[in-house]
């Protein structure tokens, strides 16, 4: 491994853990609460309407689908924001361009970092939840299922690098671009079925999601991990390797067009 | 009056600002718009599997939520821009700049930036509000519509004022948000009708921490008969939170150490 690596590694792990009482209580505090709106309202459906299974789910692995599910989109996002565009805008950008490191190369060091950070966070809270609640009786996690869910894990986070990259590059052009990486992340959000499982779209939906890399964001490995859906394994894959070609190729073309434009001095 | 001049002086000067950033006024508005949208299909698509939540039916769920859109997009276009940049004053010393004014110090941060973009945005969430009472099965009676939205304000202001809250502890600690994300991530649970809650849960959240307080129980008041007990919690908290609030920047602004911070 080269030198640089392990600095960039390092000085990573060093950043996440600097302000450790507002990372745990950020983490703990912000899982705990997506957590219990979503045990909340779905107890209240169930309990109304007298339900002990809805769309295949019980309580619990409704509740255990709403643990997994945020935490994925968390390692995918993995703290990206304030990526390239800040740099960009205020000029610092140009210490990248000075080092003997790939910008890029650096880039994804640093925000696989902090995915691998979250990952091991998820399964933390995963054996949590199985020790304290049990193993809903509709999933089944093997040890096949979490390393399928680590490989699609990887998958995930090289192809969001890569939309949010080329998202970033468009701060070449306008001054300040943050709001347009919220509504990406919204978007992932509620179409990859971090707010509800897909399966509870109308069936209307069902080719629109299919087309979207989203869906093979989050709702596909996430079922993937709850020992679910193997068979759309291959749609998945090749659903996100379109997009990640297909993003990777914009990124490099929006990066040369960029750099073109870039004076160094900031807006 | 002195202060109403000032703040339309805030408002001219925002909207110039606004317009030398093209490209991200629109963006915000993009932004906005899909954070509406989905809020609203999230329970339109909850509704394909429920008939009511608790004794609300599609339709005054859907009052509900755009009251709750409407009151984000006022907290949206006035306190957000200022809340924002709060932490980083702190942590670089730029506070001086504030407190050295002719002016309430937190006046002045909490209102100098009027987010012209989301100003766009509050009137789409008003024309999605009246879309949604538009939909209602039962009359509207005026003077409850009226406390409605003036309930809604009162929560625009409770959520700026949790936002300050949960960024004062950077005056202590210096870190980058404080406990800024900890607060986006909880402030959800004024997304979801009050009556989702149960137990201890439910006290908080209209007690110490009133997300129940600032969209749902302006919906019930609405919505329902009217209740003095909920009327009243509202006033209560609202009395309290803008007391502690005051007492907690008293201290805060002590441990002030300005540039070097």
């Amino acid at each position: 491994m080269k030198p640089w690596i392990k600095s960039i590694f390092l000085m990573e792990v060093k950043n996440i853990l600097t302000y450790r009482f507002e990372f745990w209580m950020n983490f703990l505090g912000g899982t705990a609460a997506n957590f219990l709106i979503a045990y909340f309202l779905w107890n209240f459906i169930f309990e109304a309407q007298g339900l002990t299974t809805l769309n295949g789910y019980s309580i619990q692995g409704m509740t255990l689908y709403y643990l997994i599910a945020p935490l994925t989109l968390r390692v995918m996002d993995a703290d990206s924001m304030g990526f390239i565009s800040r740099e960009v805008y205020d000029g610092s950008l140009n210490k990248y361009l000075i080092y003997p490191v790939e910008i890029f190369i650096y880039k994804w060091i640093s925000y696989m970092v902090r995915g691998c950070f979250y990952l091991l966070q998820l399964f933390v809270l995963l054996g949590f939840f199985l020790l304290i609640v049990g193993a809903p009786k509709e999933f089944s996690i093997t040890p096949t299922s979490i390393g399928i869910f680590l490989g699609f894990a990887t998958l995930i986070m090289v192809v969001y690098f890569f939309m949010v990259a080329s998202i970033e590059m468009i701060s070449f052009w306008a001054d300040n671009i943050w709001s347009l990486r919220v509504f990406v992340f919204l978007l992932v959000s509620f179409l990859g079925g971090s707010a509800i499982p897909l399966s509870f779209f109308p069936e209307w939906s069902m080719p629109i999601l299919k087309i979207l890399p989203f869906r093979s964001m989050v709702y596909l490995p996430t079922q993937f991990l709850l020992g679910k859906h193997f068979e759309l394994i291959g749609e998945a894959l090749l659903t996100l390797s379109l997009w990640g070609i297909g993003f990777c190729l914009a990124l490099n073309f929006l990066w040369k067009k960029g750099m073109k434009q870039y004076t160094g001095v900031g807006m | 009056m002195r202060y109403f001049h000032l703040y339309l002086h805030f408002i001219r000067f925002s909207f110039s600002k606004a317009f030398q950033f093209r490209l991200d006024f629109f963006f915000r508005i993009f932004m906005d718009v899909i954070y509406y949208a989905i809020n609203i299909l999230f329970f339109k698509v909850l509704f394909l599997h429920a008939n009511t939540i608790g004794p609300w039916n599609d339709s005054q769920v859907t009052v509900f939520i755009c009251g709750y859109l409407l009151m984000d997009s006022i907290y949206m276009t006035v306190f957000s821009n200022n809340l924002w940049w709060f932490p980083y004053y702190i942590n670089k010393g730029d506070l001086d700049y504030y407190l050295v004014r002719p002016v309430s110090s937190l006046f002045f941060l909490t209102l100098r930036d009027f987010a012209a973009n989301s100003f766009v945005n509050f009137l789409m969430a008003v024309g999605l509000f009246i879309w949604s009472l538009t939909h209602l099965d039962s009359p509207i009676v005026a003077w409850k519509l009226v406390l409605y939205i003036l309930c809604l304000i009162n929560g625009a202001v409770l959520y700026s004022a949790f936002y300050l809250f949960s960024v004062l502890p950077v005056f202590w600690t210096k870190s980058p948000r404080g406990l800024a994300e900890l607060y986006w991530k909880t402030a959800h649970m004024a997304e979801r009708p009050d009556h989702i809650y149960k137990g201890w849960i439910r006290r908080i959240l209209r007690s110490v921490f009133p997300m129940a307080i600032l969209a749902s129980f302006p919906a019930r008041l609405f919505l329902g008969e009217f209740d003095w007990i909920i009327f009243g919690n509202i006033v209560a908290v609202t009395f309290g939170t803008c007391l502690t609030l005051y007492f907690i920047w008293k201290r805060a602004l002590m441990n002030y150490t300005s540039a070097s911070s």
